[in-house]
């Protein structure tokens, strides 16, 4: 059933096109030809999932543990070219 | 909405996982013990390395571990959903999708191997690399679904980080390092065995070829007996090449007393409340076997440091 909108060639065929359950697919709605479609473009089908407030707050969990880690990230990226570089880091030609 | 479209959307697009997911995709129990290895290989070997550097390089193992526990999470999930021990797995859970395990246990690998690389040498990042290759293609894909040697051989990529940290410093390997890859890799079967035979039933389900369902109860208590009596005098190797003092003797020869008689109870009980007891009792004793076993060499290696700055300090004071 996942695999059906993926298909390429059943994505470009104009009767899938106006099928209500495909085009609740973003891919199928980021389509430039699909997104002209009129029908489509009215559909407000194509608002986007609305997340339940546990799935916001995972989201939102998610979202910080990566902002720390790529923080942690710069901070050991830091670390390496200072300590490998030493004091050879203040020489450099101006 | 159609109802289809908006399961379809839901399903596809959107995660379960919270952070805690993806932190036990690492494995961190397991994470824990290859930190401490690693570290003592790291103190041991000769020659020095900045604390900051050295700090960065037990990170980049750990990560290099963690993500070998995701990658194998992510091969094994089918296998993982029928075990009890392993059902709660973030995959099998229905937390952490199979995509997302394998792109985080790929992306971690890349970033530890280069990390390690970048700040210590590339000897080192690429016996990092082959630990996480042996993990996870090797063993994982290869021995574990196959073979009743599967943790034997597979211990390898268990037993490699002590070299890793190693390496880290010295940009090379010795027989140092292999004596403690030698130790943990002898350890691991009677270990691992242990865990089998109360948990046979659970493999034998999910079709994992252990030595218990295969060659039988009986012979892997032999088993048991046979790598413990192995393990005991190797774990002595380091005080006869120099590198474990006093302590490391003393530790060594009371823990591996204490392996031999878990090894001798599991392959004498007759009872099933007394085996499954003394299983139970060689898993978690053989765990603290090891543990000792390195804090040993970590402690005999701080006070060595250690005590020329205690003895400048009682020349200050005095």
């Amino acid at each position: 059933m996942s695999a059906l909108p993926d298909d390429p060639k059943l994505a470009s065929g104009p009767k899938l096109a106006s099928d209500p359950k495909l085009a609740s697919d973003p891919k199928l709605a980021s389509d430039p030809k699909l997104a002209s479609d009129p029908k489509l473009a009215n559909d407000s089908n194509l608002d986007g999932v609305r997340l339940t407030d546990a799935e916001k707050a995972r989201q939102s969990k998610r979202n910080r543990a990566i902002g720390y880690a790529i923080a942690g990230l710069c901070i050991v990226f830091y670390l390496i070219t200072v300590f490998k570089m030493g004091p050879a880091i203040m020489k450099r030609p101006l | 909405m159609s109802e289809l479209g908006a399961e379809l959307r839901r399903e596809t697009l959107i995660s379960n996982a919270d952070p805690e997911d993806f932190i036990a995709l690492l494995k961190p129990r397991v994470m824990s013990l290859v930190v401490f290895t690693a570290l003592v290989g790291l103190v041991l070997a000769p020659g020095s390395i900045h604390p900051v550097i050295g700090a960065i390089a037990i990170f980049a193992i750990a990560i290099g571990a963690g993500a070998s526990g995701a990658l194998n999470m992510w091969y094994d999930a089918d296998i993982d959903a029928i075990m009890k021990r392993t059902a709660n797995r973030p995959i099998p859970g229905g937390r952490v999708t199979e995509g997302e395990a394998l792109s985080f246990g790929m992306f971690l690998s890349v970033f530890s191997v280069m990390v390690l690389g970048l700040a210590t040498n590339w000897v080192a990042a690429g016996l990092l690399a082959f630990t996480i290759f042996f993990y996870v293609v090797v063993y994982t894909m290869g021995l574990k679904r196959r073979t009743t040697q599967n943790i034997v051989i597979g211990g390898a990529a268990g037993a490699l980080p002590p070299v890793v940290g190693w390496a880290a410093v010295t940009g090379g390997v010795a027989i140092e390092p292999i004596i403690l890859f030698a130790i943990i890799f002898l350890w691991t079967p009677p270990h691992f065995w242990a865990l089998a035979l109360v948990k046979s039933e659970d493999y034998g389900r999910a079709g994992i070829p252990m030595l218990p369902n295969v060659a039988g109860e009986a012979h892997t208590r032999l088993q048991i007996l046979v790598y413990t009596l192995i393990v005991v005098p190797v774990g002595l190797l380091p005080v006869w090449f120099g590198f474990g003092g006093m302590l490391y003797a003393a530790v060594a020869g009371a823990g591996g007393l204490a392996m031999l008689y878990w090894a001798l109870d599991i392959y004498r009980a007759k009872a099933d409340d007394r085996f499954r007891k003394a299983c139970w009792r060689m898993f978690g004793g053989s765990i603290a076997y090891l543990f000792a076993l390195f804090s040993a060499l970590l402690i005999e290696w701080s006070v060595t440091r250690l005590s020329p700055l205690l003895a400048g300090l009682k020349g200050v004071f005095a």
